[in-house]
């Protein structure tokens, strides 16, 4: 494989072989060990997509998000954004480009400073980059309220006064203040309960179609990934093992990870047919991640030479790839569709 | 099912807070036969928690008091017991012994300075009078029944030297250690990865089929629900609004806010994407302070009417072992 994955668009998001090891401390003549958090993880994003980044816990997804971010330095790679290395930029440079990619994160309750009011919240991003009068951020802050379903007065209320649903509301305003081109969304509905989560996704849904984000969803539900994303990527232990558009993904996916992680899902129907496929084992340590693929040491399917090389992220259908020697295991689509609108 | 294991009558519990009285657990009533999984469900506030806390009797210890109802409770010799009305120290004799409690986070519940077999140790030493080494040898067997691999040195390990899927199948086998005949089970696989979760789920449902022990099992996720009940009891604002067996639940919900819960999950069978938007259930759940008069939900419920709005609505059976808080719960429709 030469190039990364793209889809047919000029990608508005292009990462490059993009790794990040965080170093463990050492002990007194110990040497410095490092854990692997994100190895050669390449994948893009069309203007106007949106792309789910599953995985479970220590899968990377996080740390691929924020090294987008630049949150998180990273170690090697690029990260092209419309077209221009952002990896290692310096502050000053960086913040025209802050402005164009937003976050919205988990914690509704850690994200926003208890002691500032709403409104400032909001208006804060603006500030900093110097976006209209005083007069027109406030006019800017009653309309984005005003989009994310919130009352005008919220303006001049605290955080505190708010419920979860209405400050992850509150969060996305924030996030959309600065009118960014893409959004980095971590976890953004997985701490509400599923009755708010659900008015949180539709409202997504709205924004997604009204104002055309593009959205790097990251999340562990793959049911609200299906629901909401146009194409997904599966990580495991820092590598990418599948990317594939959302309904080849969950009707026929191609890699044995993401076949355990979603026959392990709960349905809520008793009457669903469960062919479980446990994962034997626990996630091995990033610090020593096995030898060839990562997921060997659990993989049913693995065979020896699993061991000795580490298997390339490869076509295997129309924007479908997957990292995985093996082609004989899993049943391929049966439709040559796959796009969200062939049904 | 003639003799219920366990049998929850007009529980009612409160906690006092700055603001005032919290009645978090109101009038909740239900029963739990041998060998028979209740799942109760409901979002953060619902009560779902306070009631296996009450069932233990432990919230006095939070600040919170059981106001009213009875627990009565089928010991191992067939008499019948109201924890309730025991002394703490009979008491201390039920928890462990007849029911044992795992709790959502594993990594909070474990003593970091034990090894994990002086843990499940200790317990079977408390309750059963074990000596030191025949505890150990009851510790590595617990370990080998959870599932844990080469339990002989594992059993001399730290918790932090286990997974958090690790450390769960650790809790389970220092509440299932002294054989108890329930087990309350709170949230036990929120804070795990999926794959993992799936793996304590199938673990608690393959013990429940060698020891025969009934599960009270506590969760906000529906999916994870119908997996392993058999009956389902869900709570809304300190109260059962509906409780039948699993699968009249998902395919005859008779309340609307079951039928709200199950529409509001991507995926569901009853969940109507129509162009990529959940049917949602309005509004949040009332302040705790002050719930509404009549039926607690009216102020999001699509079916409410005046009638609603006046009386306490009772928990009335819509059903063969089927009860709803509903007095139109023949409207409540999948489709």
């Amino acid at each position: 494989m030469s190039r990364p994955p793209a889809n047919s668009a000029a990608p508005l998001l292009e990462v490059r072989h993009l790794t990040k090891r965080f170093p463990v401390k050492a002990g007194f003549g110990r040497p410095v060990r490092q854990v692997h958090a994100v190895e050669k993880v390449s994948f893009s994003i069309a203007p106007g997509e949106v792309v789910g980044l599953v995985g479970e816990s220590g899968s990377g997804k996080t740390t691929v998000g924020r090294t987008i971010m630049r949150l998180t330095e990273p170690t090697e790679g690029q990260i092209l954004f419309d077209g221009t290395d952002i990896a290692h930029k310096g502050a000053r440079q960086m913040l025209a480009f802050r402005r164009r990619i937003q976050m919205v994160f988990q914690d509704p309750f850690a994200s926003l400073n208890p002691r500032a009011r709403i409104g400032t919240l909001i208006a804060e991003g603006m500030e900093i980059h110097r976006v209209g009068t005083a007069r027109e951020r406030a006019e800017r802050v009653a309309e984005l309220l005003d989009l994310v379903g919130l009352p005008a007065d919220a303006a001049g209320r605290y955080p505190h006064e708010f419920s979860g649903g209405q400050r992850q509301r509150i969060g996305i305003a924030r996030a959309l203040a600065v009118s960014p081109s893409l959004i980095v969304a971590d976890e953004p509905v997985s701490a509400l309960d599923v009755s708010v989560q659900a008015q949180v996704l539709n409202l997504l849904q709205d924004l997604k179609e009204r104002l055309g984000l593009t959205i790097l969803f990251i999340a562990h539900d793959l049911a609200v990934v299906e629901h909401f994303c146009d194409r997904v990527i599966v990580m495991y232990l820092g590598r990418i093992m599948e990317i594939a558009p959302r309904r080849r993904l969950y009707s026929a996916p191609q890699h044995p990870y993401t076949e355990a992680l979603l026959s392990a899902a709960p349905v809520p129907d008793p009457d669903a047919k469960r062919d479980r496929i446990v994962l034997e084992g626990d996630v091995p340590s990033p610090i020593d991640p096995p030898s060839g693929c990562v997921l060997r040491t659990r993989c049913r399917y693995a065979l020896p030479e699993c061991a000795r090389t580490v298997p390339e992220l490869r076509e295997v259908g129309p924007d479908h790839y997957k990292a995985c020697i093996r082609d004989d295991i899993l049943p391929e689509p049966t439709t040559t569709g796959g796009k969200k609108n062939a049904s | 099912m003639s003799e219920p294991l366990l049998e929850v009558t007009g529980l009612k519990t409160s906690f006092s807070t700055p603001r005032g009285e919290v009645r978090s657990v109101d009038d909740v009533s239900f029963t739990l036969g041998a060998g028979e999984t209740l799942g109760v469900v409901g979002e953060s506030g619902s009560g779902k928690s306070v009631t296996s806390l009450s069932i233990m009797r432990l919230v006095e210890r939070g600040g919170g008091r059981i106001d009213a109802g009875t627990i009565r409770l089928r010991r191992g010799d067939g008499s019948r017991v109201d924890l309730q009305s025991l002394s703490d120290r009979r008491m201390r004799a039920i928890r462990g012994n007849d029911i044992a409690m795992v709790f959502q986070e594993p990594m909070t519940s474990l003593d970091p300075v034990w090894t994990v077999g002086d843990q499940i140790g200790e317990a079977v030493r408390l309750h059963q009078g074990l000596t030191r080494r025949q505890a150990r040898a009851r510790a590595i067997e617990m370990l080998r029944l959870v599932g844990i691999p080469d339990p002989v040195s594992r059993a001399d390990d730290y918790p932090h030297q286990m997974s958090g899927g690790m450390r769960q199948r650790v809790m389970i086998a220092i509440a299932l250690s002294c054989q108890p005949a329930l087990l309350i089970a709170d949230e036990p696989t929120t804070a795990l990865d999926v794959t993992v979760q799936a793996q304590i789920l199938e673990l608690i449902k393959s013990l429940q089929d060698e020891i025969g022990m009934s599960v009270l099992f506590i969760t906000h996720d529906l999916g994870v629900v119908a997996e392993i009940a058999d009956r389902v009891a869900v709570m809304y604002a300190g109260q059962i609004v509906e409780e039948a067996p699993v699968r009249e639940i998902f395919t005859r919900p008779a309340h609307p806010y079951t039928l709200g819960l199950q529409q509001s999950i991507p995926g569901s069978p009853a969940s109507s994407a129509a162009n990529g938007r959940l049917k949602t259930i309005g509004g949040a759940p009332p302040d705790p302070l002050s719930v509404p008069a009549g039926c607690r939900f009216a102020p999001r419920c699509p079916l409410v009417q005046p009638a609603c709005r006046e009386d306490e609505i009772a928990l009335a059976d819509v059903g063969e072992s089927h009860r709803a808080r509903c007095i139109r719960w023949r409207e409540v429709r999948v489709r």
